[in-house]
């Protein structure tokens, strides 16, 4: 035996491998029963580390007449496709830690919105659901039914090369389902042989293993003959670079947006989320370099030059929700409608003031899914009875044909505004 | 409560068995021809027992009128009868007021159920037992010598008999097996990855507007990118190209354009030559990584005030970009103390040779808007004012000692840049052209799969394909299956890798096919495959995952080898040395956190207005208790340890967050003596164990009685009577838990278990569900600007009588009790040590040798690694 201190082990990442046989994806849950009557198809969900300046984001007049304000001016076009929130949260605890409470409701490292839809409508796809971050982010955004925080793909190359395999990728991975077939052959022999000498309950034990093997011949077999369904291609041109660098954060988030709109559009997955980052960076916008860092910025402490920057950034991430909401607009499903009526998209964060790490009062927008739109509305988040974050997070699952009506200390729901 | 409800049922095992047709045999050709003989036990159940204890009245949840139906193979039968044993030989049964059985009858049966159960103990061996998935993990890590884990959403083990590692409970479902398919591809790839294509030489050119600026790292005046840090986090001194990134590790030639900025003037003069150093970085590290951590390249002394090039050929591996860094710049953003001190002096500097200056940042509004070039702006526009008349502002010492002190942190350091960007000292850098590969060379990464590679093909010498294949296949194969590779084995693997070579593949594409094929084998996924006594190599299998986590070592290996682990001193031999390896740790983090249930901390949030509450306060409440039993092991200190120490371990928040002490100063968590009075200390009272059996909110004293039952005094209770609703803790206060629990006094059939139970939960009840001792109990309400505050509520009444018969003031009387009866924990803890070690529940011969051993062990005065050793030398062990 090779034996060894930790410390001196050799680490392999397994960059690129995990693209591997995407059909074996995980365990199937059960299927809802109510999802025939799902209304929307797919959940995007996006969460910005610093959140977004309260008085720039949140219209001033509650209602259908709202007055559009500044940061919303970029998306003013889909006025009638979107709904904007103020005064939800979760009523979760303030501090960095629980940013990560934007998707699980009160309680950090609970099951996350985006991994309870995916249990329920990511099985017929080829990835339940798809992670990815725009910049390096500090904090998880979506966390498993077991409390495990899911990492994310940063590189726009490795989520293009995982939605939609080259030829070659494709042949080596029919190269090792073909010859993995052959290695479960092999080993099915073997326990053949194991079962004759051992005692009576390890042979029913063994017969585990028997229906364990068969079950993943079988999956073999359908995924090659899935070959006559090869992986989606697409005619999108990447960078030669991956825009990983923090100064080019708001570059990688157009191409991680413009993935995200066709990995929808070919039906590799209908759930996705994407983490904005939000550390030092000093970002040129419009040739002006600004004269300080986003997070330096976010700590405005009301001054009126930050702000100004501040909300020159934040009005960035606006311009490009926009054209996403223009792509999903013009793309269609399969029935020829267009994406957004099928699509629910959620733009939101953990961060209600990132100059006060307060973790209350959650800019919220939701955009499609068939859902009824045009209005502000205001919440008064200082009343113990009003709608929590969780309540509009209810509506949204029961339009994709969720049966829930719990999520984490919501029980109700914001029907009432949306359907 | 999700929680309670999972003991339940847990805890509600199914105790009629119904009569299969095996069962029928097994019975008929055993125990009824006893009952025949002898007058059995069916006439002494019938006469005795049956009217408290048939189908309608099941007093204490036995019935015994169906003694001979059941099937005695099952160890929840076994179990059953144990009980019945028990009592007939304490003479708790017959209760005194019913008709009492003759001595003989009595001793009769009494004899019978041991001699029954002790039969019947053989079939409870451990059946195959899969690899857990820790177990899995260091399996593979230790095969090939590299870091592995596996994939993200491998499906989890499930626990059965307390633990993640036992036979019965390690299923292997499709979802699984799917999994090793996948993961076995991860690993093969590792040592044989697929080839990849070299990148051709290119010419990458970088302007200063293509540099990365974050924080305040740099600032582009011109044509330049000016640097002025030297601060650590390289975030925050260090810029770098934001579109190159290496692909092919290889010799590089980098080129800067560099120059001096630091024109005369009233800022501090930079008589040195400014050092500009280029290091290697990944792109997939944080953005925040030191500096000195990343490789030094090259090292330049730039002089001039005019552009100059600076050339080398250096060695990037892939993801790897060069990093550029001005490494004696004044202003140091750091904020450990000297260079907080070397800011500080700065700043004086700076203060002294420009009164404006000075003036400036004595006048300007501070606050959290002073940041970065705004607040630059600010203090320079002060400064540059017609207006600024400097008698009108208060320059005097204590100002500038003021002013100095506030002007520390990051805000203050990302403002002070600015001005040396605009004015110097600064390095200022034009381009930089990036050439390259000029050479491939072999990255790190490389390397270390290439040495996987070798070790995994060994020394080929002059040997022919065939027997070499047979010799990688024989080497591979031995260290997958824990043992020897057969002759055909071998030959069939060879077989294999020769039928894909001959399919047009290559010997790595055949190997790559082994790896798979064998880590998918039920011989390297399950220990255990012959019956009776284990073999040497079984044994010593089972002997380094017990104490390892992880297949046998060489040395263990050699010594199964050579026949000699049937040789107890050979095997305490070996014992010894795994407890002395660094691998026990996992060992005793697998066992006391499923044993004293410190895993569930990771699901446990507590109450926030009981604490604040933070990953490190988990990490530490762990890291006590498995110190704690690390100590007692490695020590050889005596069981009673366990339960009443004069030491513990703890760093400085769990001395003040939890434990009320001032003296510990540490964040290392370290061997504290206990004090005289001190209330917590063993595992009845430390944060963890209190913590793990309460849910985060509130203490319910029936799961904790339960546990100390289960697993201190080891006497489990029988599963409670259905229907029984779970008590909703009264959040006003107005009732105790103990007023909520007096029903089980009242009611006959709940006390028979609940005068057991209830006293055990009631006098740990001082501990709060973090382990924090208490007298009260906490009153939540708000104040009157509606503002949460916690009051004391009810005082805690921790008293009790144990068992009818042993009162309990305070947690010292419990702990008197436990150490009093300490072969009952004794017995209790190497139950569990067993079953952990051997995989299956304890059967009634198991115990009668564990109780053996422990009495031996007390007897002797022996320290708890006595124990250990002498489990491992039993013949439990020694038995699949």
């Amino acid at each position: 035996m090779l034996h060894h201190q930790t410390s001196r082990r050799t680490f392999l990442k397994a960059a690129g491998i995990s693209m591997a046989l995407p059909l074996l994806e995980s365990d199937a849950p059960l299927l809802a029963a109510g999802m025939k009557n799902a209304r929307a198809k797919r959940l995007v969900c996006i969460g910005t580390y610093l959140g977004f300046h309260q008085n720039a984001f949140y219209p001033e007049q509650a209602g259908r007449d709202y007055k559009t304000s500044t940061l919303l001016k970029p998306v003013e076009q889909f006025r009638d496709e979107f709904t904007v929130f103020s005064g939800l949260d979760h009523r979760a605890a303030n501090g960095h830690t629980n940013w990560s409470t934007y998707l699980t409701g009160k309680r950090l490292g609970d099951i996350s919105l985006d991994q309870i839809v995916a249990e329920q409508i990511g099985n017929d796809t080829r990835f339940q659901s798809l992670q990815i971050s725009a910049g390096k982010v500090s904090r998880p955004m979506n966390y498993t039914r077991g409390g495990v925080a899911l990492p994310m793909i940063e590189r726009p190359s490795v989520l293009y090369k995982k939605l939609f395999a080259s030829a070659e990728d494709q042949a080596r991975m029919d190269y090792l389902l073909d010859s993995g077939q052959s290695a479960l052959d092999k080993v099915l022999d073997e326990a053949k042989h194991l079962k004759q000498t051992v005692s009576s309950r390890d042979r029913q034990k063994l017969n585990e293993y028997f229906a364990a093997v068969r079950d993943v011949e079988k999956r073999v077999q359908k995924q090659r003959a899935g070959a006559e369904n090869p992986v989606p291609q697409v005619e999108y041109a990447l960078p030669e670079f991956d825009p990983i660098a923090p100064t080019l954060m708001l570059e990688c988030e157009e191409i991680m947006y413009d993935l995200i709109a066709l990995a929808l559009e070919t039906d590799s997955t209908r759930v996705m989320t994407m983490n904005i980052g939000g550390l030092g960076q000093v970002f040129t916008l419009d040739g002006r370099t600004l004269r300080a860092g986003y997070h330096a910025l976010s700590h405005h402490g009301n001054d009126p030059d930050k702000i100004r920057d501040l909300v020159r950034v934040e009005t960035e991430h606006i311009k490009q929700l926009s054209k996403f909401l223009g792509q999903l607009k013009q793309k269609t499903d399969g029935d020829g409608r267009p994406l957004l009526d099928t699509t629910i998209v959620l733009l939101g964060t953990g961060m209600g003031d990132a100059s006060r790490h307060s973790n209350q009062d959650l800019p919220t927008l939701v955009a499609g899914g068939g859902l009824k739109h045009g209005q502000h509305i205001a919440i008064d988040h200082t009343s113990d009875n009003s709608h929590l974050l969780g309540d509009l997070y209810l509506t949204l699952m029961q339009q994709l044909g969720l049966e829930v009506d719990v999520f984490s200390n919501a029980s109700r729901n914001m029907n009432e505004f949306l359907m | 409560m999700p929680r309670l409800a999972a003991i339940i049922v847990e805890h509600c095992r199914p105790t009629i068995v119904l009569l299969s047709v095996t069962a029928l045999v097994v019975f008929l050709s055993g125990s009824l021809t006893l009952l025949a003989a002898e007058d059995g036990p069916v006439e002494f159940f019938t006469s005795y027992c049956v009217d408290c204890h048939n189908a309608d009245v099941t007093s204490g949840g036995i019935r015994l009128d169906n003694a001979d139906r059941r099937d005695w193979a099952e160890h929840e039968t076994s179990l059953y009868f144990q009980r019945a044993l028990k009592v007939l030989r304490s003479g708790k049964m017959p209760p005194v007021e019913e008709q009492q059985p003759p001595d003989s009858q009595r001793d009769t049966v009494i004899n019978w159920l041991h001699d029954t159960l002790m039969r019947h103990s053989q079939s409870e061996s451990t059946v195959l037992r899969r690899l857990n998935r820790s177990e899995y993990e260091n399996s593979i890590r230790e095969m090939f010598g590299m870091e592995f884990e596996v994939p993200l959403g491998f499906p989890p083990d499930s626990k059965a008999h307390g633990f993640d590692n036992i036979g019965e409970g390690l299923v292997l479902s499709a979802p699984l097996m799917e999994a090793y398919f996948q993961s076995a591809i991860l690993v093969a790839d590792s040592v044989f990855p697929p080839p990849a294509k070299p990148t051709p030489s290119s010419e990458a050119h970088m302007g200063p507007t293509d540099l990365v600026i974050s924080y305040s790292s740099g600032l582009v005046v011109g044509d330049a990118m000016r640097l002025a840090a030297k601060s650590e986090p390289l975030w925050r001194s260090s810029t770098w190209a934001t579109k190159y990134e290496v692909t092919t590790p290889g010799k590089y030639r980098i080129r800067v354009n560099a120059s001096r900025f630091a024109p005369p003037g009233l800022m501090p003069p930079f008589p040195d030559p400014m050092r500009l150093q280029i290091r290697a970085r990944s792109l997939n590290e944080r953005d925040g990584s030191s500096v000195s951590e990343q490789r030094l390249l090259a090292e330049f002394d730039v002089t001039q005030e005019s552009p100059d090039d600076f050339e080398c050929v250096v060695e990037l591996y892939r993801a790897e970009t060069p990093i550029f860094y001005f490494a004696n710049a004044l202003v140091d953003g750091d904020s450990d103390e000297e260079d907080a001190a070397s800011f500080a002096a700065l700043l004086r500097d700076m203060f002294k040779r420009d009164p404006r200056l000075l003036a400036g940042w004595l006048t300007v509004e501070h606050g959290r808007g002073l940041r970065g070039g705004v607040g630059w702006d600010r203090v320079k526009a002060i400064r540059d004012s017609e207006d600024l008349d400097l008698s009108q502002v208060d320059m005097s010492e204590e100002a500038v000692d003021e002013l100095v002190k506030k002007m520390k942190g990051n805000d203050y350091t990302e403002t002070v840049v600015y001005q040396f960007f605009e004015e110097g000292p600064a390095l200022e850098i034009h381009d930089i052209e990036i050439e390259g590969p000029l050479e491939i060379v072999e990255g790190p990464q490389d390397r270390i799969q290439r040495k996987i590679a070798e070790r995994f093909l060994g020394e080929r010498k002059s040997k022919k394909d065939n027997a070499y294949i047979k010799s990688v296949m024989r080497r591979f194969l031995t260290n997958a299956f824990r043992r020897p590779a057969t002759k055909s084995e071998i030959n069939e693997y060879a077989g294999l890798v020769r039928e894909h070579i001959a399919a047009g593949h290559t010997l790595e594409e055949g190997l790559h096919l082994a790896i798979r094929t064998a880590l998918m084998s039920p011989y390297f996924l399950y220990r255990g495959h012959s019956p009776g006594k284990l073999n040497d190599f079984d044994l010593a299998a089972r002997l380094s995952y017990f104490l390892t986590d992880r297949p046998p070592d060489k040395k263990l290996f050699k010594s199964a080898k050579r026949g000699q682990l049937s040789n107890p001193d050979k095997l305490k031999q070996q014992a010894r040395r795994l407890l002395k390896s660094d691998e026990v740790g996992t060992f005793i983090s697998n066992f006391t956190g499923q044993w004293l249930g410190t895993r569930e901390l990771a699901d446990i949030m507590p109450d926030a207005r009981l604490l604040d509450f933070t990953l490190e306060d988990r990490e530490a409440m762990i890291a006590e208790t498995e110190q704690f039993f690390a100590e007692i092991l490695s020590k050889n200190l005596p069981l009673s340890t366990f339960i009443a120490p004069d030491f513990t371990f703890m760093n400085k928040r769990l001395a003040e967050t939890i434990y009320d002490r001032e003296d510990i100063e540490h964040d290392d968590i370290q061997r504290v003596a206990l004090r005289e009075n001190d209330l917590y200390g063993g595992i009845l009272g430390q944060a963890s164990v209190m913590m793990a059996t309460a849910n985060g909110v509130d203490t319910q004293p029936v799961l904790r009685g339960v546990w100390v039952l289960e697993n201190i005094l080891g006497d489990p209770p029988p599963p409670p009577p259905e229907g029984v609703p779970a008590i909703t803790p009264d959040t006003r206060g107005a009732k105790t838990v103990r007023d909520l629990l007096s029903a089980h006094r009242a009611d006959d059939n709940c006390a028979s278990c609940h005068r057991k139970i209830d006293p055990l939960g009631f006098v740990l009840e001082n501990f709060d569900p973090v382990g924090r001792w208490r007298t009260h109990y906490p009153l939540h309400a708000t104040d009157d600007d509606g503002k949460p505050v916690t009051k004391d509520g009810a005082p805690i009444d921790a008293t009790g009588t144990f068992s009818g018969d042993i009162e309990f003031k305070s947690i010292h009387d419990l702990r008197r009790h436990v150490v009093g009866n300490i072969d009952q924990f004794a017995n209790c803890l190497a139950e569990k040590l067993l079953t952990y070690a051997t995989g299956r529940p304890m059967s009634y011969a198991d115990k009668q040798e564990i109780q053996q051993i422990v009495a031996r062990n007390l007897k002797e005065d022996g320290g708890f690694q006595d124990l250990l050793i002498a489990l491992i030398c039993s013949e439990t062990f020694g038995t699949k």
